[in-house]
């Protein structure tokens, strides 16, 4: 069955994007999206450490295997963010922007006033904009309103692997949003993103269960099976929970 | 003349922004750069002047 996720004008056939921070080599980063078989992968923008100047993570990337990302991360409002993405699209990478505005540096929540100024901005200046939010749906809406092509709630926050805490949430946001869902931050097993897909978010992305896992290859190959195994569940239809035994055996014909 | 490089001072004979990359062993290729607040389009050569300021920035790993 073809099952690709469709974001903007581009399809996809993985679900499962992976963030390349935290990575003990690009090398060891490269091995873990190549296992992933993930399409979609986000990068940072620093500047340049003029004593290691031509380091370069995108050496890496097969632009033509996967779609980089950049995010907006360390941007503390909406015009940090506006100038990052600006800064991002200038390298000659397609416009596409993870959005993110994390002012608070404790918990890295995200600051949903200045991710929706934000947001207005570089969606009128032609950028796809993938906004990660906190699991507010009313926010969720208010970008999807504003032509985001994504919105991307957090489970817990960022690196902490504590998996799903915003379950409710997460659930109402995806009745309430027409474009896709990807749950992202905190995910920190693989059952947490099979979770995440069996409720029937659109993708999830990881980074730090992958990147600082003892294997991360073989972590990333997991972590695919899983948001496998939680889309086709999810698309199978999973039966409804009861409050009491349904017996599986059939009741009649007992030997009594 | 001087300008500032990311946040540090750098001395400089030449007056361009190519001279300054072969200074510091900088590839043009892999880098982003803002002078003055102004995004410079990648690969352009620019002329500076004493106290610009310029952001140098490039890619990295990041989620």
């Amino acid at each position: 069955m073809k099952d690709t996720l469709k974001i903007a004008d581009r399809e996809f056939n993985s679900r499962l994007f992976i963030g390349t921070g935290k990575f003990s080599s690009p090398a060891v980063m490269q091995a873990a999206v190549e296992a992933a078989e993930s399409e979609i992968v986000t990068v940072a923008l620093r500047r340049v450490d003029l004593d290691n100047p031509n380091d370069q993570i995108l050496e890496h990337l097969d632009p033509n295997k996967v779609l980089i990302l950049p995010n907006t991360s360390g941007a503390r409002d909406h015009t940090e963010a506006v100038r990052l993405a600006k800064l991002a699209a200038a390298s000659g990478l397609p416009k596409w922007i993870k959005l993110e505005v994390t002012p608070e540096p404790r918990f890295l929540l995200p600051d949903p006033v200045e991710t929706l100024k934000a947001a207005e901005i570089l969606v009128k200046d032609g950028f796809n904009v993938m906004p990660y939010i906190n699991a507010d749906p009313i926010l969720a809406k208010r970008l999807e309103e504003v032509g985001c092509v994504t919105v991307m709630p957090l489970g817990s926050p960022i690196g902490s692997n504590q998996g799903i805490k915003t379950l409710e949430n997460i659930k109402i946001i995806l009745d309430l949003v027409n474009i896709p869902v990807v749950v992202d931050a905190g995910l920190g097993k693989p059952s947490d993103a099979a979770l995440a897909m069996e409720l029937g978010a659109s993708a999830v992305l990881v980074n730090t269960a992958i990147a600082t896992a003892g294997n991360p290859t073989e972590m990333a190959k997991a972590f695919k099976l899983a948001v496998i195994a939680g889309r086709c569940a999810y698309l199978s239809k999973i039966p409804e929970t009861k409050d009491f035994a349904e017996a599986s055996s059939p009741l009649s014909g007992l030997l009594r | 003349m001087k300008v500032i490089v990311n946040e540090k001072e750098h001395q400089l004979t030449e007056k361009d922004l190519h001279s300054l990359f072969k200074d510091l062993k900088i590839n043009p290729e892999v880098v982003v750069v803002e002078k003055n607040g102004e995004i410079i389009p990648r690969k352009n050569n620019c002329e500076l002047k004493d106290g610009d300021r310029l952001e140098i920035i490039k890619f990295v790993g990041g989620g």
